[in-house]
């Protein structure tokens, strides 16, 4: 039986509960830091290598195999194909996006992305690290399998193992806990090993946050939240952005496929059912719990060809359904299988389901909701940063999907370029020796907490998680994000400083870990509720029950995120449109 | 009608603090699709806490693997049944704490067989990777690297130092660069020397592995030409095998006589 009132946690009124071992914290000194081992990270470590700077690799999860990376669909933009399914200039490229990220995207940054897509010979590239494209001949690539999970593990293990072999340090399960800076420079970071308990100190003349994503954050459905991605994507790296003082933007912007709720092992997962905004037969597969396929009512929701298919647009769809009481108990819609995966790419998870846990999709609808898989609508940009990758925060660089959702391995190779030229032409800055003891002490002062009313982190956790569920997921409005952003600030100031952790220990303390994370969560969480907020229309993946149409005439513009004397201050500006006119971008819009 | 129940076995151990491993019994409420994760995350939840490791819970990402009722699976979709069921960490490998076991002997194996590219020519100037090895070389990438495996090798004679045997994972990489064109080591010469004399060509690795199955492959994608491709450990084997006989680095076994070398796509069971 349970032990009573574990899962609240235990208060003692022992002192000896009080005194926790506390690690010596060990300095690295390099040119480079890269926080964040995906795609991006691990991209910008070999360009920075590439160009005589020593570099650092710090990743939360197990090398090369944690994230979103582990489980990406690793979407590169290989412009050689034979075949693309995007277009060939880089005109045609831009224009693309535009489109896609219904004109909000940052021109500047879009021109330079899909510029630098046909600079890099980026086919010849990957197969450099160990990987391979299928070639018609030597200089004609006809296929280059581009996902992990649905394919292989091609990208993330070749590239880890181009790293390795450069015998670039990488400090694996190790979680930063926060950026080092002096006089507004950022100097380096702080990590714990949760390995082994120890305290890492890092001195860096360039710091790249190359994170992933938030997927972590939404929701709570047994032993997930509603996403593909890895536990370790809790939004550490937008969460240390922030507290740096460096500027956010776009953060109302999720990506959702819709995932299957049940059973909860496999919710959120690749083995559960699936229906993707991309796929062909979305109208075919996803239906009210009366079995109608209420997607096919709607013309422009009946075939994703169509521009005017949008994720807003079926978010909006599915919203009517559960608001007129056809969803399903779990508050989703459903997805057939019988009519949907007999021509969809996913049905070897579903087969998989069936073999292993005796799961037939098959055999009725299962409900699904659109899950998280990135956020920022994998073109738009999150960490604001200029055409080098830098944030407004002299010495930090973003990329990955805390900085750009879209295609990390391109940015990543800029972010390392840049930083490596910085470096090269600096010397390393002084840190305040006090500083890193000051974290430290912060951390490890966690295992101590011994307050009066204990909750363990994963109560704290869960009920920032629920917040996505009920608030930011599907119906977005007013007020249920205004209740939203009080019930965080009440988390923070309630819930947080109750926080208890029942295991001291300091080797693979899994408890400690969320601890740390938990603290990053509700920041996180607090970003995406106040943009979601500030933003009164409906575009792309953000949906708003109380403003469903988009608005052209006000909301040509982004939502920044900063700190400000420790508060969060959100902020709208208009486009950074350098080559289309807003007006010309109403013209353009379907 | 009274809900049925799990007793949940768990191995529980931590060497800075137990003298030795021992067992507890959890209790848990039994529902249908009930998964191993799910009931670690339970009992990590409700009764106490408990070290374990998992990431996409889809059998993907190779993170959490551990012994069921005595057999090697990944926790995430292996179900459970109302009743019993032994939890231990992977067999084999040094226990770190509780399911967390030291794999980075394995790992540092892995690596140090180079399975990156092994080239001094210009890449521009490549070979055409044909699309039958493409396929095979396809197969071998989708390793997770969950080390099932090297718990029921028997060539490694339970020595996780590798100092005999590479291991079935670390094999697969050698032949994904012998079968690769654009690779200039010689990778025949290589598996020899990392004992692949002692592999008998059980089978026992396809039998375990995720990826090793008929099913994994899926249709054809709608993206591009190649759907899932899968692994065939005794083909990867008995390719390199058969390449080491030819060239003599390897004597025809005699106990292998009546073994015949299954064709890519057969099934093993």
């Amino acid at each position: 039986m349970p032990k009573k009132g574990f899962t609240e946690g235990v208060h003692s009124d022992k002192e000896e509960l009080k005194c926790v071992d506390v690690p010596i914290p060990v300095v690295h000194q390099t040119d480079v830091l890269i926080i964040g081992a995906g795609m991006a990270g691990m991209t910008a470590a070999i360009e920075a290598s590439d160009r005589g700077a020593e570099v650092i690799l710090v990743d939360k999860g197990p090398f090369a195999r944690s994230g979103a990376s582990g489980i990406n669909w690793g979407h590169w933009f290989i412009t050689e194909l034979e075949n693309p399914p995007f277009p060939k200039t880089p005109d045609g490229i831009f224009g693309w996006l535009m489109v896609w990220n219904e004109g909000i995207g940052n021109q500047k940054l879009m021109r330079s992305l899909a510029e630098r897509i046909f600079e890099e010979k980026r086919a010849l590239w990957t197969e450099n690290t160990g990987s391979l494209c299928m070639r018609k001949a030597p200089d004609q690539v006809e296929f280059v399998p581009n996902t992990s999970a649905v394919y292989n593990a091609l990208y993330p293990w070749m590239i880890g193992e181009e790293v390795k072999r450069r015998g670039i340090p990488v400090f694996e399960r190790n979680m930063v806990t926060s950026l080092l800076s002096h006089s507004g420079v950022v100097v380096g970071a702080t990590s714990v090993d949760i390995k082994t308990g120890g305290f890492n100190v890092f001195r860096a003349k360039s710091v790249i946050v190359a994170t992933g994503p938030l997927g972590w954050l939404y929701g709570w459905y047994g032993v997930s939240a509603l996403t593909p991605c890895q536990p370790e994507c809790t939004g550490d790296g937008h969460a240390l952005l922030y507290r740096a003082e460096a500027e956010l933007q776009n953060m109302e912007f999720g990506h959702g496929e819709m995932y299957g709720l049940t059973p909860p092992t496999l919710a959120g997962s690749l083995g559960g059912a699936m229906a993707t905004a991309s796929s062909p037969d979305i109208a075919d597969s996803v239906c009210n719990k009366d079995g109608e396929f209420f997607l096919k009512q709607d013309s422009n929701l009946s075939d994703f060809k169509k521009v005017t298919f949008t994720y807003g647009s079926l978010y909006k769809a599915v919203n009517e359904q559960i608001k007129s009481g056809k969803g399903g108990p779990n508050g989703g819609v459903f997805f057939n299988a019988k009519t949907g995966w007999e021509k969809n790419a996913w049905r070897p998870c579903l087969v998989r389901a069936k073999e292993y846990l005796g799961w037939d999709a098959c055999a009725e609808p299962v409900e699904v909701m659109p899950s998280l898989y990135t956020y920022g609508n994998s073109s738009l940009i999150q960490a604001n940063i200029n055409e080098n990758n830098e944030t407004n925060v002299p010495g930090l660089y973003a990329t990955g999907m805390a900085g750009m959702a879209f295609d990390g391995s391109t940015w990543g190779m800029r972010a390392g370029r840049e930083a490596a030229k910085r470096a090269a032409g600096i010397e390393q800055e002084e840190i305040d020796p006090q500083q890193p003891i000051r974290e430290r002490d912060r951390v490890y002062g966690i295992l101590e907490r011994n307050p009066r009313n204990p909750l363990r982190p994963h109560v704290i956790r869960h009920r920032v998680q629920k917040l996505a569920t009920e608030y930011i997921a599907l119906d977005r409005n007013d007020k249920g994000l205004r209740k939203c952003i009080a019930e965080i600030e009440r988390i923070r100031k309630e819930d947080y400083p109750r926080m208890w952790v029942a295991s001291k220990k300091h080797t693979w303390n899994r408890e400690f870990l969320e601890a740390l994370e938990t603290e990053f969560m509700i920041d996180v969480q607090e970003m995406i509720a106040r943009s979601a907020l500030m933003r009164t229309e409906s575009r792309s993946t953000h949906y708003r029950s109380d403003y469903p149409d988009r608005d052209d005439q006000n909301w040509l513009a982004n939502v920044y995120i900063k700190r400000v004397n420790g508060k969060m201050k959100a902020e709208k500006r208009p486009v950074v449109a350098t080559e289309i006119s807003p007006e010309k971008i109403r013209g353009m819009l379907p | 009608m009274t809900q049925e129940k799990v007793f949940a076995k768990v191995f529980r151990y931590d060497p800075a603090t137990d003298g030795k491993p021992y067992y507890k019994i959890y209790e848990l409420p039994w529902k249908p699709y009930l998964s191993v994760l799910e009931v670690l995350v339970k009992i990590y939840e409700d009764y106490e806490d408990i070290v374990f490791d998992y990431g996409c819970r889809a059998v993907w990402c190779g993170r959490c693997g551990m012994m069921v009722n005595g057999k090697p699976v990944l926790a995430c979709m292996t179900p459970v049944k109302p009743g019993e069921i032994t939890i231990e960490p992977l067999k084999g490998f040094p226990v770190i704490r509780d399911m967390i076991v030291d794999r980075s002997k394995v790992k540092a194996k892995l690596h140090s067989i180079m399975p990156y590219l092994l080239r001094q020519q210009p890449m521009e100037e490549m070979p055409v990777v044909p699309m039958a090895t493409y396929e095979k070389m396809c197969g071998i990438y989708r390793c997770t690297e969950c080390l099932l495996c090297y718990t029921v090798c028997p060539a490694l004679k339970d020595d996780m130092k590798l100092a005999r045997f590479a291991g079935p994972a670390a094999m697969l990489r050698i032949g994904m660069r012998y079968y690769d064109p654009r690779d200039e080591g010689d990778r025949v010469a290589q598996a020899v020397k990392e004992g692949l004399e002692h592999c008998t060509m059980c089978g026992k690795c396809h039998k375990v592995c995720y990826m090793g199955m008929e099913s994994a492959r899926g249709l054809p994608s709608i993206q591009g030409p190649p759907g899932l491709f899968y692994i065939d450990h005794l083909a990867v084997l008995g390719d390199l095998r058969e390449a080491a006989e030819e060239r003599g680095l390897l004597l025809p076994k005699k106990s292998r006589k009546g073994a015949k070398k299954p064709k890519r796509g057969e099934s093993v069971a």
